[in-house]
């Protein structure tokens, strides 16, 4: 039961990794400096879950893993200037449990037994501005810093690394991390669309210093916008202890939108 | 003119046919799976000394060796080997160790080093390239590996990124090195053995001015099979001797073959390798015997090789004291308990020339083995 559990863990955490954003002009905006619509929801079933609190405020978690990896993140609209828009985000992430689920002798050992844990989070700022270069396009761009607390010594050796996993979890091992990036999206016809973003993630102290992820994906969304399916790729590059890697792994989301 | 949003269409939609199947393309071939498999024979990797050091005019022996160095543990109770609870070593434990090794190897003064468990690049040991350090620490010039346990990332017990080779290390140039691989073990699940090493024989070419088709051949058996795998192994590896035997080469060859000599008094050793809270040897125990420390069915696995060939060690040498010829033990307190590291030829060992470097007990949970090899004319 314990493994079973632990298997529904992972695909979800593997999943909602390599899932991500969405489109359509109005509603799909994680990704860009847009917020939802004040009483929206929009349930994912690998990516985070979003609800619009008013118009220009928005909360995003993951049910699922919430108990687990619990990452929350409220994103605050400041309006339009000259055809850009400003939003601000706010997190704040706790991966101690979801570690230490993962610390173990045996099969699903991702740390091994011989390192503790300790109890901390992360704090994670920044802004998006968003455009519209064409009339169905959205150009969006990004930057951040995280912060880490720590409430005990953290093992340099104890990190996970794999692609995605490894630059979400630098900066408890590498304070602080920067985020860059761009988001790219529009319509090929009004059903159909596609999405091309670039995330960077940036190290301090570290020659492992550099993750990239690129993501490229056709999206489907139903015409009253209360379903939307990605399907793409994600790419991604990074200077990871062993030395620089390339992966390439499939991207896709099921996202359910109420309201 | 067409609208803006027709611009845009065509030029996303020519993006996506052209120029993304291309990235995919590139990038596809260049991600590694999340562990390799091994084709039967592929060209060994090979190494060079960041600086070149002299090598003798006029020779008419050379010293070869055997080693396993336990990647860079030392006698540290790793988890895998040793009843320990350590899984991945720190940057100075294995420097550590590192340097005791290079300095060992400086004082014998080998001239063709068979070295088994050697880390690429691995968590365990910290990441470090063991070959190149232990090339640029010492005063070889070239080596060729086979990688025999090579995973991108293993999910057990915090692995991680796995790369062992088996090493052929060399004062004279390596030619047609290559790594063959020998049978897999069918005593496991899929998920462990998908994950698991793949022993290898790594052979090479040492090109000694004057002396022709003089080969290099490194083993390193299955240590912890309970099917008939290492017997395989063992044949193979005979296979591969008669090969060049038949063709008219020389080799010097050996390695770690993970079983002992014909006519040792003591065959089990599960009790001497039993961990706190194991039990074996009694009705109710299962296993009965402890995976890898049962010798006894092993007997006269290696009485061919044996017959045909020149061991370094002669059996009827060792029988005379075995404890001397002793390569190996899993307690890191204890003296070498068994012997497990061989050398052979099928040309001529100088006469009791041979050394199990006992001494050696910091360094691995194996002993250096070294014998002078009569150069062929």
């Amino acid at each position: 039961m314990k493994k079973l559990f632990l298997c529904l863990i992972g695909i979800v955490a593997f999943s909602n990794l390599f899932s991500q954003d969405s489109l359509r002009m109005n509603y799909w905006t994680n990704g860009t400096a847009y917020t939802i619509p004040r009483h929206r929801w929009e349930l994912g079933l690998f990516s985070t879950s979003r609800y619009g609190i008013t118009q220009n405020l928005e909360l995003s978690l993951h049910p699922l893993m919430f108990f687990l990896m619990p990452q929350v993140k409220i994103k605050v609209g400041w309006g339009e200037y000259s055809g850009f828009r400003l939003t601000t985000e706010h997190g704040i992430f706790y991966p101690t449990q979801a570690m230490r689920l993962v610390t173990r002798k045996g099969a699903g050992g991702l740390i091994s037994p011989e390192f503790t844990i300790p109890q901390m989070f992360s704090l994670h700022n920044g802004f998006l501005v968003s455009c519209k270069p064409f009339k169905n396009a959205i150009l969006s761009s990004h930057a951040g810093i995280a912060f880490s607390i720590k409430f005990g010594p953290l093992d340099k050796l104890s990190t996970i690394d794999l692609p995605i996993i490894y630059p979400r979890l630098a900066v408890f091992y590498h304070n602080p991390e920067f985020d860059v990036g761009m988001d790219f999206r529009g319509k090929i016809i009004p059903v159909f669309g596609w999405l091309f973003n670039v995330e960077n993630f940036l190290l301090c102290h570290t020659k492992q210093n550099w993750f990239l992820e690129n993501k490229g994906a056709l999206v489907y969304t139903s015409k009253k916008e209360t379903f939307r399916a990605e399907i793409g790729y994600k790419l991604c590059y990074g200077r990871y202890p062993a030395g620089p890697q390339w992966h390439l792994l499939p991207a896709l989301d099921l996202v359910l939108g109420i309201k | 003119m067409k609208p803006l949003y027709r611009q845009f269409l065509f030029s996303s939609s020519l993006f996506y046919a052209a120029v993304f199947p291309l990235i995919l393309l590139i990038l596809v071939s260049s991600c590694e799976p999340l562990a390799t498999d091994f084709p039967d024979i592929e060209g060994a990797h090979y190494y060079y000394a960041a600086t070149t050091h002299p090598v003798p005019d006029t020779f008419s022996v050379i010293r070869v060796m055997t080693w396993n160095i336990r990647f860079g543990a030392g006698r540290i109770p790793w988890f895998g080997d040793a009843c320990g609870d350590r899984v991945i070593l720190t940057e100075d434990e294995v420097y550590g160790s590192l340097q005791a090794i290079a300095d060992k190897i400086n004082e014998v003064k080998p001239d063709v080093l068979l070295l088994q468990e050697v880390d690429i690049n691995s968590k365990r040991s910290g990441y470090i390239d063991e070959l190149q350090w232990i090339l640029d620490n010492t005063y070889f010039n070239y080596a060729a590996y086979g990688s025999q346990w090579k995973a991108q990332f293993i999910p057990s017990d915090g692995l991680g990124r796995m790369d062992e080779a088996n090493a052929i290390l060399s004062r004279w140039k390596i030619s047609d090195a290559e790594r063959i691989q020998l049978a897999i073990r069918t005593d496991q699940d899929k998920l462990t053995r998908y994950f698991y090493e793949r022993c290898c024989i790594v052979t090479g070419r040492i090109e000694i001015p004057y002396v022709k088709n003089l080969y290099a051949l490194n083993i390193h058996a299955s240590a912890f099979a309970t099917d008939d795998t290492k017997e395989k192994h063992i044949i193979q590896f005979k296979d591969e001797l008669d090969k060049i035997n038949g063709e008219g080469g020389w080799f010097v060859a050996g390695g770690d073959m993970n079983t002992l000599p014909p006519g040792s008094d003591s065959t089990d050793y599960c009790i001497e390798d039993m961990c706190p809270g194991e039990s074996f040897h009694h009705s109710y125990d299962d296993p009965f015997h402890k995976d890898g420390s049962d010798y006894t069915p092993e007997k006269h696995w290696l009485d061919a090789l044996y017959a045909t060939y020149q061991c370094a060690v002669p059996p009827e040498v060792y029988k005379t004291n075995q404890v001397r010829y002793f390569s190996h033990t899993t307690r890191g307190t204890h003296f070498w308990d068994r012997t497990l590291d061989y050398l052979f030829t099928n040309y001529h060992w100088v006469e009791n020339s041979v050394v199990t470097h006992q001494d050696a007990t910091k360094q691995s949970d194996h002993a250096p083995v070294s014998v002078l090899f009569v150069l062929p004319k």
